[in-house]
């Protein structure tokens, strides 16, 4: 034995789950294991890591790893080679191409993935399968948020100022955002702010808030519209800001007359008191954020919800202003990269839309083709996936770092639709509930051991690294994109599969875009710099603050956009008389697909529970611990009851990252926004039961 | 019972110079006078008095009932609004009867004369069991369902009088239903209690803590989990258990607690109990030691 020390391999990365992406140092290779340290250097998590970033690389080597392709045989999936699966997949799109046409094939993306993934998947869609329909995961994540901040801003950036500028805020409304479960690291720059949270449940954000406002499921919007009703009633906190800087207030000044905090209070249960203490928190802050995350966007009307806080932000005079802003916490690890390069259904790399003829011209030449080639914009998430297998529908789904059984709402209907396929492929690095009705499986590489970009929670441009080659067997998804469009007839150098040539195509095709990468280099990134989008050239140093100087419409000022309240899709009745909400624990991640496979995570989050009011429950013969069934009108689930005396009299809420009998999507409802695409959610009328007891075995 | 008042009672008509007949209290919203008086006795002058108030001008509230909202509202909870608006500043004048008005100055029967730059008429009465959700920065105050409910057989009625803090609450209840219920002063039931009433839903065990706002409470049947049980650190899932047997084994700082542990590494929330601990800890071993 040596007496010198083993130098183990190390590299810097970031954390594998959400979108604030800690940056963490790896050390370590397969043989003796991983270890993970948080940077202190990097200022998102500034030396902060929460249990799931701490247990990431158990990931590693998880024992049911996929290694080799996995080919359908009846109902078994079983092993194949490499040549066999892709040899397949090409094949049978081929087949059906040829047969319907290039929309039978669909491609359904993920915020988790890479830039150069997302990039590259959106053109393989558009150019070796030539097909419209693409959409991706982060369509119930982040569109309603885009939505509403590309009409008010003329762009789409989640945090247009870097998260550290919160630490000199005085005051910071919370509007459906729990960071202090979802993004623990987060919270550190929320220490000197008043926390507003507006949230149906006490969360562990809301325990912590100078004021919570707890309002009915489903009537954030009419709470929105009342705080700015509140605000005016003192007379707008800054005239000329409105006047230099933003067009449309008198509308939306007169929209919101008749939300007077009573009214509001009666809608949405919110006493008119806190409505008006709220309003004047912000208003006589100097320096103030209005942030909002899913809760309130989540919802058939979760564009307007958004688009009603940013009205209440722009009245206050805080987008631009220093120290002050809006912004929107994006939720998955590249939910906002993942949003701007072309795998949502109506845009192209840069945040183009597919429909503008200069945007279509501009990517064809990067790409070689001609602008007529490219289809037009296709369907949304969830109306992809609910088309799939009918006459009008895609008849092959192609899905690459999602787990839409889990994740879609409405989940019986999606499993329906997806059986109903005549080619479901899935790429994913462990047999997630999707991949396990899959006819192909592809076995893709994980984080620590791959190269690429990020872009986070605040449009910085971020480099994850491979610390570990990746296990015998595993390909990347971009080495699995170049084969099969190498198969579909395809030129090899029009889809490169190193991170590096992808990135720089993917440079070229955002450059004079929205979202210009342009200047942001492999190079840069390594050198350490600081670079937040728009970059769009290599001399640029970035934006880390956007709006300082003017907005992003043509004429430079911000649009207030007039939106009027609208019930939930689905109201209670004597049937369904609760509401159910859903969202996230501490130590689960979305599906759960990584998180569930980590012991000491599971430990700590081990299944679905139904948390409930003590009187609810009881009224329905339950307490703690009982099995509870929970109804919507689409499906049930089952989980054991966790009571808590600060939940709504009239709200039940689940975790959404289990599966089988505690799938919290069985229950939700499909409604969709109008404006984004985003299912409702945070929104079913339920009801609640005891669950018949297990036969004894 | 005093009639409601009639502004064409005033001698003064509706129009002259500084007479403003109101409809809502918009319509109050634009009037800048230094000193308005609201004549009404009404949910539409108390608002319309607030309002002006709130924004800063001198108020006076003029009313041939006793107290403002003394009809609606009875003789307990009627005064209570009225100590509200005078705690707010505005001159609150019951049992008023204005006679005429002249040079914005308001005769009453009486023989006083008060001046003003604005005569707000907020004419309608509102009367008893009217439901009501008064607009009002300067008062909380609902009346929900009917006038009679209490009448019904199998109902519960429940008095809260807070004299001190001038809160009040008289609610009509059947079948663990709100049905009728008076409130002032208590922002957050009204906002409940508001909603369960509405949608007949029912109301929780707990009624004083519903009125009073206090903070949920355990239920009787909950056991506590046992204190070394309990987690510190959330986002890292660590418990007293864990911190204890990491500072016996010579973690005895917050930092070294935290390399040992994770806790507080997270979202730092625990950081205080965690130092906590260490000191209860430290002073435990000392205690200790000086007893051996």
């Amino acid at each position: 034995m040596s007496d010198l020390p083993i130098l183990a391999a190390e590299t810097d990365t970031h954390c594998p789950y959400c979108a604030l992406q800690c940056g963490t140092r790896l050390q370590g290779d397969r043989e003796i294991g991983v270890k993970v340290q948080p940077l202190a250097g990097f200022p998102v998590n500034a030396g902060r890591l929460c249990q799931k970033g701490w247990t990431a690389p158990e990931l590693l080597h998880t024992p049911d790893r996929l290694t080799s392709p996995l080919l359908r045989q009846g109902d078994q999936l079983v092993p194949v080679g490499w040549e066999q699966a892709l040899g397949v997949v090409a094949r049978r799109l081929r087949t059906l191409r040829a047969q319907h046409g290039p929309d039978v094939v669909g491609v359904f993306g993920g915020g988790g993935l890479t830039n150069e993934k997302a990039y590259l998947l959106g053109k393989f869609a558009r150019v070796a399968l030539g097909t419209s329909q693409i959409d991706y995961n982060g369509r119930w994540c982040m569109s309603s948020a885009a939505a509403a901040g590309n009409a008010a801003f003329g762009i789409d950036r989640g945090l247009p100022f870097p998260v550290t500028d919160l630490q000199e805020a005085q005051v910071v409304l919370l509007a459906g955002a729990n960071p202090a479960e979802t993004m623990p690291p987060l919270m550190q720059h929320l220490e000197r702010a008043d926390l507003i949270v507006l949230d149906p449940r006490r969360t562990p954000t809301a325990q912590r808030a100078a004021l919570h406002l707890q309002p009915v499921p489903g009537t954030d919007l009419a709470l929105a519209l009342g705080l700015l009703h509140a605000v005016l009633e003192d007379g707008p906190a800054d005239k000329s800001y409105i006047q230099q800087r933003t067009h449309g207030f008198p509308e939306v000044a007169a929209s919101v007359g008749e939300w007077w905090p009573e009214r509001t209070e009666q809608v949405t249960g919110v006493p008119a008191h806190d409505i008006r203490r709220a309003a004047r928190l912000l208003a006589q802050a100097e320096r103030a954020y209005v942030l909002t995350g899913r809760g309130v966007e989540q919802q058939s009307k979760g564009t307007d919800t958004a688009q009603a806080f940013i009205n209440l932000a722009l009245a206050l005079g805080l987008p631009g202003r220093p120290g002050s802003g809006y912004g929107c916490l994006t939720g998955q690890g590249n939910g906002q990269g993942g949003r701007e390069h072309g795998q949502k259904a109506d845009q192209l790399a840069g945040y183009r839309s597919i429909t503008d003829p200069e945007a279509r011209a501009h990517v064809a030449a990067v790409w070689g083709i001609r602008p007529q080639e490219l289809p037009g914009a296709g369907r949304s998430a969830f109306e992809m996936l609910d088309a799939l297998g009918t006459p009008e529908g895609p008849r092959a789904l192609l899905v690459f770092g999602s787990n839409p059984i889990v994740s879609a709402p409405h989940s019986a209907r999606i499993e329906e639709r997806l059986a109903a396929l005549d080619l479901l492929v899935v790429a994913d690095f462990v047999l997630s509930e999707t991949a396990q009705a899959a006819d192909v499986v592809l076995p893709v590489t994980q984080w620590a051991e791959e190269d690429g970009t990020l872009t986070n929670l605040e449009g910085r441009v971020l480099r994850r690294r491979a610390l570990l080659p990746p296990p015998p067997g595993v390909r990347s998804d971009l080495e699995v994109i170049r084969d099969l469009a190498i198969r579909l007839g395809q030129p090899p150098h029009r889809f490169p599969d190193s991170p590096e040539a992808v990135f720089d195509e993917l440079r070229a095709a955002s450059a004079g875009g929205r979202a210009d990468y342009a200047g942001v280099t492999y190079e840069r990134l390594e050198a350490g710099e600081a670079l937040h989008w728009p970059c769009p050239a290599e001399d640029h140093p970035g934006t880390p603050r956007l709006f300082t100087d003017r907005f992003a419409h043509a004429d430079g000022r911000a649009r207030f956009v007039p939106v009027t309240y609208r019930e939930a899709a689905e109201d209670l009745s004597n049937q369904y008389p609760l509401y159910a909400t859903t969202g996230r624990v501490l130590a689960q991640y979305q599906t759960g697909a990584q998180t569930r496979r980590i012991r000491e995570l599971n430990d700590a989050a081990p299944q679905a529970f139904v948390q409930v009011h003590p009187d609810t429950a009881a009224r329905h013969g339950l307490t703690d611990d009982t099995p509870a069934r929970v109804t919507s009108a689409r499906g049930s689930l089952t989980a054991p009851v966790r009571t808590d005396p600060a939940m709504r009299l009239d709200t039940v809420f689940v975790p959404f990252h289990y599966t089988g009998d505690g799938r919290a999507n069985a229950l939700t409802n499909p409604a969709i926004d109008p404006r984004s695409g985003m299912p409702e959610f945070k929104v079913a009328a339920v009801r609640l039961e005891p669950a018949e007891e297990e036969p004894a075995a | 019972m005093t009639a409601p008042l009639d502004p064409a009672a005033l001698t003064c008509t509706t129009g002259a110079a500084g007479v403003v007949p109101i409809r809502t209290v918009e319509d109050c919203a634009t009037l800048t006078p230094k000193v308005a008086l609201v004549l009404g006795d009404g949910a539409l002058a108390v608002e319309a008095a607030s309002a002006l108030a709130t924004r800063g001008v001198r108020t006076g509230l003029v009313c041939t009932a006793p107290r403002p909202l003394y009809h609606a509202l009875g003789e307990v909870a009627s005064r209570m609004v009225t100590a509200h608006l005078e705690d707010a500043g505005i001159t609150v004048l019951g049992g008023a009867q204005p006679t005429r008005c002249s040079d914005g100055v308001l005769h009453l029967a009486d023989g006083s004369d008060l001046p003003a730059d604005a005569l707000i008429v907020a004419g309608q009465a509102t009367g008893p069991g009217e439901q009501l959700r008064l607009r009002s920065a300067l008062v909380d105050v609902a009346v929900l369902g009917e006038p009679d409910a209490a009448e019904h057989p199998g109902t519960r009625q429940i008095t809260l009088t807070d004299p001190r803090h001038q809160r009040y609450a008289q609610l009509t209840i059947n079948d663990h239903k709100i049905i009728a219920g008076v409130l002032v002063g208590l922002p957050q039931a009204i906002a409940t209690l508001g909603l369960l009433h509405r949608r007949g839903q029912y109301l929780p065990a707990d009624r004083l803590g519903l009125l009073l706002d206090l903070p949920p409470r355990p239920c009787s049947t909950d056991t506590a989990p046992p204190l070394q049980d309990a987690v510190i650190c959330l986002c890292n899932n660590v418990t007293r258990r864990a911190l204890a047997a990491a500072w016996r084994s010579g973690a005895r700082t917050q930092s070294a607690l935290a390399t040992a542990t994770r806790a507080g590494t997270g979202c730092g929330g625990c950081g205080p109990a965690v130092q906590e601990l260490c000191g209860i800890w430290a002073d435990e071993r000392q205690a200790q030691e000086a007893a051996a």
